[in-house]
């Protein structure tokens, strides 16, 4: 098997997280652009437990997976004591694009993201997968605009009545308040909160509820959409970590996002209900009306790039995003590719 | 065989407690006490401990994968591993050996790894230092403990590279479908239909989750089809306590094409046939 680390040529090195390094490297077989995430052994600590768990994880949950909108597992390998994980070559991902002021998005940008994030989830739930760390940073976006979901380290079956979770999951602006209470039996709902406030994001261009703190993310959702009681969450007083907040009234949505339509405001509204049971399913999300009005959703080609992968390499290299990335944590390849070679790239 | 299941498990703790059975040697003899319980009647006058029917597996002088596989339940059934995950200790280590000749590693510290990769994969999450603490005393019965010395980071470092070794070896491909998940399913669909007063149809199955579990000392739990594997079990189970029914006896279409369509009766006599010879490997 170790001919497999031959068979991978490192193009270039794109970025590094606590976990793992990410290459990007052609498949010399068939040629192909692909990612290849070396998981390090690089502490004590990693090197006594033995295979990283993360790693394990997403190889068991990716191996069985196959969606268009799903990040897709080519092959793992092992050398000497690393684990190498390839996969689909991503150009960028769903932060960089909405971070990139240059970029203006249409209501059909939105949509189609909205729809591919959608898809993705609808078919990891289906088969029974919580994701659990759904943020702009693991959608990631490639050349023909088409949005995948990566970064299962932290996904889980679920499904089975008496095993429970640990509620320390999801980034926390995009964590649903049921977690936040400290829920441990939670569902695809935790999820659904997320996509929630990435559309949100995706019409802000900023974090919707950027908490600076567990309590401070719960004031932020409360005082924007307003505070639970026994009425509106039965339940909610029995989670563990429950604590009573003054009575918020929520803020219409029309008020905070002024350019969308009522239709996806329906949308935002349904995911981001503080009450995780009346939250819609991916399924029944897709089929509100927002989906099948007008405007329809770009195609993939009609998505836009962000800069940093539109200009030549030069002003790439002083980019800080490109330093940013070195810092955040165990992000997934294609984050920042330095030089324009996709023309092999299937 | 070490396996059986929990609420059995519990009824010969609480029966060891009446014979005033010093926990640790209860621990130790945890294998034969359940044996015990089985032939509880026949026993009840003698001795329990004394004169075991089944006596300890000495693991380090009978050496062969069958064994190995016994090796993995007992340690997992001690560190208090769901069944499914001891199970899957045990597909890889067949897996394992599918590829690596037989002598090349210790089965020991390859069965020990496959219980620590299980759990990890299973999201069952052991302590690699209990692991190595059943794993030594499992094989070493008298001895004391490991002490936090060069023995003892050896093993460590043994499981830690077999771990990588077999992970490898499987290609990284940790997935497989057990057949407890049709099985279940199954026993439901089938209880009413056996039902009977004596609780017989509760003996029957548990006969045959028995049957499945003693399957995966075998490395032809790899052959078969998941579904196949269930049935078959079931099968077995009722051809020895033979229980009448209408619908075993229904002779228009075998009762478990109704659940699996793709089973003839001569893959299901394969399936049967691999399962009964499970018990010559010892």
């Amino acid at each position: 098997m170790d001919s497999k680390s031959k068979k991978y040529e490192i193009i270039e090195f794109l970025g590094e997280g606590q976990f793992a390094t990410v290459y990007k490297a052609k498949d010399s077989v068939t040629d192909n652009i692909v990612a290849v995430k070396k998981i390090k052994v690089g502490t004590v600590e990693d090197a006594k437990d033995g295979v990283n768990r993360t790693a394990l994880r997403e190889i068991k949950l990716l191996i069985e997976l196959d969606h268009e909108n799903i990040i897709a597992l080519f092959d793992v390998f092992g050398h000497l004591s690393n684990i190498s994980l390839v996969y689909d070559f991503m150009d960028t991902d769903l932060e960089v694009i909405i971070k990139d002021s240059s970029i203006v998005f249409t209501q059909s940008h939105i949509k189609a993201y909205t729809i591919m994030t959608l898809k993705g989830l609808e078919y990891l739930h289906m088969n029974w997968i919580l994701h659990r760390d759904l943020k702009p940073n693991n959608l990631l976006v490639n050349k023909k605009g088409i949005l995948k979901i990566a970064d299962f380290g932290l996904a889980k079956r679920f499904g089975t009545p008496d095993r429970l979770h640990t509620h320390r999951v999801v980034t926390r602006f995009y964590r649903a308040p049921e977690l936040l209470f400290g829920a441990r039996a939670y569902g695809p709902a935790v999820d659904i909160w997320a996509v929630g406030c990435i559309v949100a994001e995706l019409l802000l261009r900023v974090p919707f509820l950027p908490g600076e703190s567990d309590l401070d993310q719960l004031t932020k959702i409360f005082t924007t959409l307003g505070s639970p009681n026994e009425e509106t969450w039965p339940g909610v007083s029995k989670l563990s970590d429950y604590v009573v907040f003054k009575k918020f009234p929520a803020i219409p949505l029309r008020e905070i996002f002024t350019a969308a339509p009522n239709e996806l405001l329906d949308v935002i509204g349904g995911m981001l209900n503080v009450n995780p049971l009346t939250r819609p399913t991916c399924s029944e999300a897709l089929q509100m009306p927002y989906f099948s009005n007008r405007p329809p959703p770009s195609l993939g080609s009609q998505l836009p790039i962000p800069s940093c992968i539109r200009d030549n390499p030069e002003d790439r290299e002083q980019d800080a995003k490109g330093q940013k990335r070195k810092f955040t944590d165990y992000s997934e390849g294609g984050t920042q590719p330095k030089r324009l070679v996709f023309d092999n790239f299937a | 065989m070490g396996k059986k299941a929990p609420k059995m498990k519990n009824i010969t703790k609480s029966k060891t407690k009446t014979h005033k059975q010093k926990v640790k040697s209860h621990k130790k003899n945890k294998n034969i006490s359940k044996q015990k319980y089985r032939t509880k009647q026949r026993s009840e006058s003698q001795d329990q401990f004394k004169k075991p029917e089944a006596p300890l597996t000495d693991y380090l002088t009978h050496k062969s994968n069958y064994i190995a596989v016994r090796f993995i339940f007992e340690c997992g059934i001690k560190l208090g591993l769901k069944h499914i995950t001891i199970c899957s200790a045990a597909v890889y280590f067949h897996k394992f050996y599918k590829h690596v000749d037989e002598t090349a590693y210790d089965n020991y510290s390859i069965a020990s790894a496959t219980l620590y990769l299980a759990s990890k994969v299973q999201d069952e999450t052991i302590r690699l230092r209990d692991l190595i603490n059943v794993c030594y005393h499992t094989l070493h019965r008298d001895a004391a403990p490991l002490r936090l010395a060069e023995d003892y980071w050896n093993f460590r470092d043994s499981i830690v590279h077999a771990e990588m070794l077999i992970m490898r070896i499987v290609q990284f491909d940790t997935t497989f479908d057990h057949p407890h998940n049709y099985f279940l399913h199954y026993v439901q669909t089938l209880r009413p239909v056996f039902y009977s007063k004596h609780g017989k149809d509760i003996i029957v199955f548990k006969k045959a989750y028995d049957f499945l579990h003693d399957f995966y000392h075998s490395s032809d739990i790899l052959q078969f089809k998941a579904q196949h594997i269930a049935i078959a079990c079931i099968e077995l189970a009722i051809k020895v306590y033979g229980i009448p029914s209408q619908i075993i006896e229904y002779e228009i279409k075998p009762w478990y094409q109704a659940l699996v369509e793709d089973l003839d009766k001569d893959t299901l006599w394969n399936v049967m046939a691999a399962i009964m010879d499970t018990y010559d490997l010892e």
